[in-house]
Parts: C-alpha cells; sequence; structure tokens
C-alpha cells in the first residue's frame, strides 16, 4: 500500500540524491529557535498533510499528521472533554506569526513543555510513537499507539527537540488525558527570588498536586502563581490546604475563568510578547533549588533584564537588551548545573550555547553521520559546534 | 534449553582470561575486582530467564564511573565484550552472558551521591536498588513513582536498560518518565553527561534514547530521578467478576469515562487461587477474574473517585465488591499482587512470563484470543498483569523436564505476542526484548525500520561489543 507521505518521501530521495539541502516548513511559528539555516535549502511544505489519523477517546490516543494545527487538535480532544497529556508553548506571540496555526509536527520538533510540566507529562513523555522520514526518504515507524512500549530502541526520543535535523516528522501518535473539571489558581506577592523559589517548592513538596508553579518579576520583587486542577470538590478543598499552607502571604484566589486565561498567558509567554521586540529572550533550565542564584548571575550581566521562573524555577526564562552573548551566560550560571538555550537570539550572540563534553560531542558525531551522512537536514539549526 | 542463535566465541580470548583479569585488577588498582573462579561464576550464568545460560569469562565488579570508564577502554582495546548486570531479575535474558566477554556486575555500585528534597531530585550510583530510592527519600514525604514487583531487588539501572514501569505506570509513568540526567560510559570508557537536573534541556535527547536500551549503547553508573510528593491518601478497591471478559470490559470502561487511577490491576482465577494460597491476601477464589483499582488524593476525593469506579463497573455485574478501609487493609491487597509471580510459579515447575502490549479497549477480545491459543498448546495459562496500561503478562506454566515441553510454551508465547501487534499493541512494555524476543522484532518492525535501530546502535557501538546478540535480530539483512 503507498503511504500517503509517498510525495514527501520521494522529495527527500530527489534532495539527497542532488545533495541538496532541505528546509521543512510547517507553520513557521518556530522558526527563530535554532541556528542558522542555509538559504538556498529546498523548502519541503508539510500544511498539506494534516489530517487526523486516528483517534480513540476510550485509549486516549490521537495520532495526526504534522502538519495538523495544534489548534484545530485541541478543540477536537476538548469535544471529548480530552487533552494533550502535556502542554505546549506557543512562541507565536515571539515571533509576530499567528497562534493557532502552530503544528504538532513544528511542537513536537521545538519540544518546549508548558507549565505544567512540573507534574504532568512534558511533550517528550507524551509522544507514543510517530513516522519520520528518514535521510534515504524511507518512512520510518518508531514506537507505537500504546503508552508501555519498550520494543526496541526509542527512536522517536531522539526526533523530539530535534528541530528535524533527524528527519521529517510526518505523523504522531500522541497521548491524551481527561480536560480536569475545573482549576483555580492562588497568587501572592514575594521579595525577591530566593523567596519565590522556596515558596514554590513548599507547594510543589505538599501532597496538593500543584500543576503550575510561576513567578513573575515585579517591580517590588516577584508575584507566584500556584495552580490547581481537578474535580470541583476536589479543587476547593485543595485551595482551603493551600490557603492554610500560605496563610501568613496576602492571598489573591483566581477562579476558574482568570486562572485558565493566567496560565495560557504564561504558556505562550505573554509577559515576553508583549515587550519589546528586539529584547533577546534566553531559557536556562536547573535544579529548581539554584534558579534564584541563576538569577542572581543574570542580574549582574544583566541588570535591567526582565527575570521570570516557571516550573517552581526549574526553568528561568530571561529578556535582555545586554546583548549578552551564549560564553558569557554560560560561565556565569555553569556553577549552578544550569543548561542555556537561546530562544530569540541573534546568531552571532548565541554561538556555543551548547557546552558539549567530548564524549557526547563523538556520540552527536557519529548518531548524525550514521542518520543524515549529507546533512541534508541541517544539523547546523540544532548544533553550531558538531 | 531451546537454541539460540548468538555471535560467535573468540576461544583465544577466553584463553586469555588470567591475564585480562589481571590487567583489569591492575587497571582499578584492587585485587578484589575481579571474579575468577569458576563456581563464582557460575552465579552470573543467567538472569530470572533462566532457560538460556552461558558462564561468562570474567565478572567484574567495579566501585565508581572511573572504574567503569577504565574497564570499558580496556575492553574496547581488547575486543572483548560486555554484558552489564544489575540484580539480574531481567525476565528476557537482557543479562544473559557471553562465554567470550566480562559481566560487569554494578551490586557494589549502590550509593546516593546527592539528594535535593527542594528540587525533588536524587542523583544516586546506578546498582542502586529502586525501592531503597523511596526509602531514603521518605522522610521528606517523596518518592520514586516507577515500582516494578521485583523493586527490593532490582536496580535503578536494569530499571533505565529496560525503562521498567509496574503497577502504578498507569498515573506516574515508566522509567523514562522519572529520570532527569545520567552519567554515561561510552563504548570507549569515555564518561558523558546526558540529560540535565531540570529535564528537557535543549538539543537531542540522548537520556531518552539510553533507556530502554539494554546496556547495548553504553553503562549507566549514575542517574538523577524525579521524586515525588506523596499523595494524601490512597485506596484500592477489589472488584469480582463472573468472567474474564467482563473484568476486561470494566477496565476499559473506566478509562473512558475520564478517570485515571493510579493503578488497575487484573488477576484471573488461576492467578487468584495460586496469590490465596501463597499470600492469604483475603482474594475472592470463587471470581472468575478480579480488578485491583487503587485512586488517590484526599479522603474526599477517594470517597468521589471509588464511588464513580464502582457506579462504572455495575453495569459489568461485578459479583464482588471490597474498598480497603485500612492501610492494613491496602498492604494486604498489594501483598497479594506482588506476590502473584511468586504464586505461580507454585502451580507448575517452569513458567514464562511473557510481557505485551495491546490498546486497553481490546483487553476482553485478547484475553479470549489467550486463552483459545493455551488450549490449542494444552498449557495453562494464568494472567496477572498493568490492565489500565494494557499490559498483559499471561505466565504460560510448563514443565520442562517433559519432552518438547518448553518449546510448545516458547511457541505458544510467541502467538500471544504476534496477538499483541495484530491488535494495535507491541512486544514489550517493560521487560524488554533481551534474547526472549529478539527473533520476534520483524513482526513489529519493517526491515527499513529495523536498519535504522541498527544505525543507532552503530553510532554507539561500532563492534556491537556491548550486550552483543540482545534487542536486535541476527541477521545481515537487516544491517544497513
Amino acid at each position: 500500500m503507498t503511504s500517503v507521505f509517498a510525495p514527501l518521501c520521494a522529495e527527500v530521495s530527489t534532495a539527497a540524491e542532488n545533495q541538496q539541502q532541505v528546509r521543512i516548513v510547517g507553520a513557521g511559528s518556530h522558526q527563530g529557535i535554532g541556528f542558522s539555516s542555509v538559504k538556498n535549502a529546498k523548502s519541503i511544505p508539510l500544511d498539506d498533510f494534516n489530517a487526523v489519523e486516528f483517534y480513540s477517546p476510550a485509549e486516549l490516543v490521537i495520532s495526526a499528521q504534522a502538519g495538523a494545527k495544534l489548534s484545530v487538535l485541541s478543540a477536537l480532544l476538548a469535544e471529548k472533554q480530552q487533552r494533550f497529556s502535556c502542554s505546549f508553548r506557543n512562541l507565536s506571540g515571539l515571533f509576530g506569526t499567528h497562534s493557532e496555526d502552530a503544528t504538532l509536527g513544528g511542537g513536537v520538533a521545538v519540544n518546549l513543555s508548558g507549565s505544567d510540566r512540573v507534574n504532568h507529562y512534558a511533550i517528550r513523555d507524551s509522544v507514543l510513537g510517530m513516522e519520520v522520514i528518514n535521510a534515504e526518504g524511507k518512512l520510518i515507524t518508531m514506537g507505537g499507539r500504546v503508552f508501555k512500549n519498550v520494543t526496541g530502541y526509542d527512536l522517536s526520543k531522539l526526533m523530539i527537540g530535534s528541530l528535524g535535523t533527524l528527519g521529517i516528522i510526518a505523523s504522531v501518535n500522541m497521548r491524551l488525558r481527561p480536560l480536569a473539571e475545573t482549576e483555580a489558581s492562588l497568587c501572592f506577592d514575594v521579595l525577591d527570588a530566593q523567596q519565590a523559589v522556596d515558596l514554590m517548592a513548599k507547594s510543589l513538596n505538599s501532597s496538593l498536586d500543584i500543576c503550575g508553579a510561576y513567578a513573575a518579576q515585579t517591580s517590588q520583587g516577584y508575584r507566584i502563581f500556584l495552580r490547581l486542577e481537578g474535580f470541583w470538590a476536589s479543587v476547593q478543598e485543595r485551595v482551603q490546604n493551600l490557603k492554610k499552607l500560605f496563610r501568613d502571604n496576602d492571598l489573591h484566589l483566581m477562579e476558574a475563568k482568570e486562572s485558565s486565561a493566567q496560565w495560557s498567558g504564561i504558556n505562550n509567554l505573554a509577559d515576553f510578547s508583549a515587550r519589546d521586540s528586539s529584547e533577546e529572550i534566553w531559557l536556562f533550565s536547573q535544579p529548581a533549588s539554584q534558579a534564584a542564584k541563576v538569577v542572581r548571575a543574570l542580574r549582574v550581566l544583566s541588570p535591567n533584564s526582565q527575570i521570570n521562573l516557571d516550573w517552581g524555577g526549574g526553568q528561568v526564562w530571561c529578556a535582555s537588551t545586554d546583548n549578552l552573548s551564549a560564553g558569557d551566560i554560560r560561565q556565569a550560571c555553569q556553577d549552578y548545573g544550569a543548561t542555556v538555550q537561546p530562544i530569540r537570539v541573534a546568531p552571532e550572540r548565541a554561538k556555543g550555547a551548547f557546552a558539549l563534553d567530548s564524549g557526547t560531542k563523538k556520540l552527536l558525531q557519529r548518531l548524525y553521520q550514521e542518520f543524515d551522512p549529507q546533512n541534508i537536514f541541517q544539523r547546523q539549526r540544532l548544533y553550531d559546534n558538531l | 534449553m531451546t537454541s539460540l542463535t548468538m555471535p560467535p566465541v573468540a576461544e583465544e580470548t577466553i584463553a586469555a582470561a588470567e591475564h585480562h583479569a589481571d590487567q583489569i585488577e591492575r587497571l582499578l588498582e584492587r585485587k578484589d575486582v575481579v571474579v575468577r573462579h569458576l563456581d563464582e561464576r557460575k552465579l552470573y550464568e543467567s538472569d530470572a530467564l533462566n532457560s538460556y545460560t552461558a558462564v561468562p569469562m570474567l565478572v567484574v565488579l567495579p566501585y565508581t564511573t572511573d572504574d567503569v570508564a577504565k574497564i570499558m577502554a580496556y575492553c574496547f582495546r581488547e575486543k572483548i565484550a560486555v554484558v552489564p548486570r544489575g540484580a539480574g531479575t531481567s525476565l528476557t535474558g537482557g543479562a544473559l552472558p557471553v562465554r567470550d566477554g566480562i559481566v560487569l556486575s554494578m551490586a557494589r555500585m549502590r550509593a546516593v551521591l546527592d539528594y535535593d528534597p527542594a528540587s525533588r531530585l536524587m542523583r544516586v550510583q546506578a546498582g542502586t536498588t529502586n525501592l531503597s530510592i523511596s526509602d531514603y527519600a521518605d522522610g521528606d514525604n517523596l518518592f520514586y513513582a516507577p515500582d516494578p514487583s521485583s523493586q527490593l531487588a532490582c536496580t535503578i539501572g536494569g530499571n533505565i536498560a529496560m525503562n521498567s514501569g509496574g503497577a502504578h505506570s498507569l498515573k506516574y509513568g515508566v522509567t523514562t518518565n522519572n529520570i532527569v540526567a545520567a552519567t554515561f560510559v561510552t563504548a570507549e570508557g569515555e564518561v558523558c553527561t546526558l540529560g540535565s537536573a531540570a529535564g528537557d534541556s535543549a538539543g537531542l535527547d540522548l537520556m531518552g534514547i539510553i533507556t530502554g536500551s539494554e546496556g547495548s549503547l553504553g553503562l549507566v553508573t549514575e542517574v538523577t530521578v524525579r521524586l515525588l510528593p506523596k499523595a494524601p491518601g490512597a485506596r484500592p478497591i477489589l472488584l469480582g467478576f463472573g468472567d474474564n471478559a467482563s473484568a476486561g470490559s470494566c477496565v476499559a470502561a473506566i478509562i473512558a469515562a475520564g478517570i485515571i487511577p493510579v493503578a488497575i490491576e487484573f488477576m484471573d482465577k488461576p492467578s487468584l487461587q495460586a496469590i490465596e494460597h501463597y499470600a492469604k491476601a483475603g482474594y475472592p477464589t470463587d471470581c472468575a477474574a478480579v480488578l485491583i483499582v487503587e485512586v488517590e488524593g484526599s479522603e474526599a476525593e477517594i470517597d468521589t473517585l471509588l464511588e464513580q469506579v464502582c457506579a462504572i463497573a455495575q453495569p459489568y455485574q461485578p459479583t464482588f465488591q471490597r474498598i480497603a478501609k485500612t492501610e492494613t487493609e491496602r498492604e494486604l491487597l498489594w501483598k497479594g499482587r506482588k506476590a502473584a509471580f511468586s504464586a505461580v510459579g507454585q502451580l507448575a515447575p517452569d513458567y514464562f512470563c511473557i510481557d505485551g502490549v495491546i490498546p486497553h479497549g481490546q483487553l476482553a477480545h485478547v484475553l479470549r484470543k489467550v486463552e483459545e491459543i493455551s488450549t490449542r498448546y494444552g498449557l495453562m495459562v494464568a494472567n496477572v498483569f498493568h490492565a489500565g496500561d494494557g499490559n498483559l503478562h499471561p505466565l504460560i506454566l510448563f514443565d520442562a523436564n517433559k519432552d518438547q515441553e518448553q518449546e510448545k510454551a516458547e511457541a505458544c508465547g510467541a502467538e500471544i505476542l504476534k496477538l499483541c501487534v495484530d491488535v494495535g499493541g507491541c512486544l514489550s512494555g517493560e521487560h524488554g526484548i533481551g534474547v526472549e524476543k529478539r527473533d520476534l522484532m520483524p513482526y513489529q518492525f519493517n526491515a527499513e525500520t529495523l536498519r535504522q535501530h541498527y544505525r543507532l546502535r552503530r553510532a554507539f557501538d561500532a563492534e556491537e561489543r556491548l550486550n552483543p546478540g540482545k534487542i536486535l535480530p541476527f541477521s545481515e539483512e537487516l544491517r544497513p
């Protein structure tokens, strides 16, 4: 049986024969991510590959082609009171694209999970399997449609976050979960990042099943947002317990509608999208307990930057106009176990953001050599230093 | 024993075993790291799949990552195969030695290296047992979620090798969802850091690809695991049914209704009777099948969820229903389930534990077909499994001393696994492929896909000396 992806396979085969590099195009909402690509690469648009191939609400699985829009899929799932078991960050606000256009394939290739990753699944955890077109133009099946699966190597993990540098993600099988009946959030102000980190940890280490812990920098310090989801009685009970936990703070309760809008904004980086588009945006990942130290180090390098914390401090988002370079930033933060990712940064300053030890570098070089010896998928988009 | 194609043995390597032992001791500057004596090496001749055996040339027991790096570099130079071993609880022959290779046992690497309760992270050596991680964090009300039945003995390194799950994976996921970083020693003996303590750092997910790779890509020596806060409470309900299919349909109905319990476990009549005889867990032995459905939360949440589960179960006419009211009752209920494999061991001299996955909507259909298949082979099958994940564990009972019975049991198991693939599932949910299911891989994946698996393997271990003969079928045609 001929696959619906046969034309894409043919395009890749031809590109490989002609030793021509390809540029995989979804909605373009994440094109700003990654290092620069070659100008004359052959574009392979995926917008026509947008079908839902399989949806079984009872089995909590959906399979859709990579060009399917996340907004369309989410609406379809909501009809059955379901959602993806992860959430996708939508960066369209940062890059000036339409938020409703972002695609499933793009979201998976970029692998930026939303705020609820703090206690739900990440994108990498929600992908059950996929079909991928490799550098020979062959369609490869990775993983499957069931959650537990150790049948051979978990090849789809390599594709998630690969920016398409190992092949074209053609379709993806995603795990789902039920939509929460309701939600609520508590918000309160604290003096500084350290206090924010400590209090977010206090909530996340409690048994209250917190599914969002974010701290936004304000003129006086930080404003913490803590999110609860579940069925109504459960949320009411946990809100009361959360209030007790933070009874010394001046608390503001956000009911379902306000809470939902707040977290949608956080997921879409609204705090940063609303700011000057010339600001450069960096993302840091570190153990949550180290976040305040990372903030202090960044503050020294860029006193006027906006620095917000997500995942209870596991992520630090920084917007700066100080033309920080990846090298300076890495040096300032390396003692705290932080890794850095340029999100919207000029290529010359993003250079060398990933510190690779010699063993990892060799593994990556050999992986790319095996999977894409001619480099048609432009590995320099993900690694500028291989 | 059924014959198994394995890589050719280099007899000249075995002849130099004493020399290699001396060299490794010299490199590690210790006299207590190499096991040379045949009687002691024999202890390592198989894992929990004991129908296949091979006595390794040497067993090496390192203490540190640096030791492992030196051993790996030496073996790479000398072209010696390395078979990593945690606690040897693999049910698929994942730690089956090769005669001309060493077994690299992680038994002495069981230290907690770093504990950061505020970040809910712990870094441990790979030989640390699964349960001891949770025990260590217990004082802070934190735990490590994946809970294989063997969690008292199995190591976190072995869990990574097989991407182990457990009864509570339905809510909390399997190993790959609960680890964030690892110290990894390559085939050449280089030490790398994979992943990051925050999880989800940019770049290719090498941490993800080595998880479930059965020690064939390199060796994990240290791992950072995510810890979770314990729920305020958890309570299971035991539901009994008149037939397997009703229990299977009830599972699908619970999930379809939008309830994700922490666990849904299934046991059929032969298992129930064996467990009750062995563990006295108070199971209703007159039921054809039972489900343990466990929910978590506050008292109010638990009451509401259990009420909903009971209501969903009614159309399937449960013949028995009991909620564990106290922690003691809960522990007793789980004690029975966790003792299931040992208990079933009493029913026959031998059994194979099969591990396949199906979409849970197919449970009732597949259970009927499994019964048909086992009847056709004239073998008894006991079913104990993680129903919420569709992760089947049919236990095929046989007597290896009877003529051809083991071959029959293997063929029966292969047919059940093919059935899993046919209904949209897969060959392994949590035990891995090892040698047991290696030759079934082409049933699930086409040649192009298997070539992609080989490419990956070659990138990490071009000469295929790490855990040779495992996972991928032995076929030149499938190599790219």
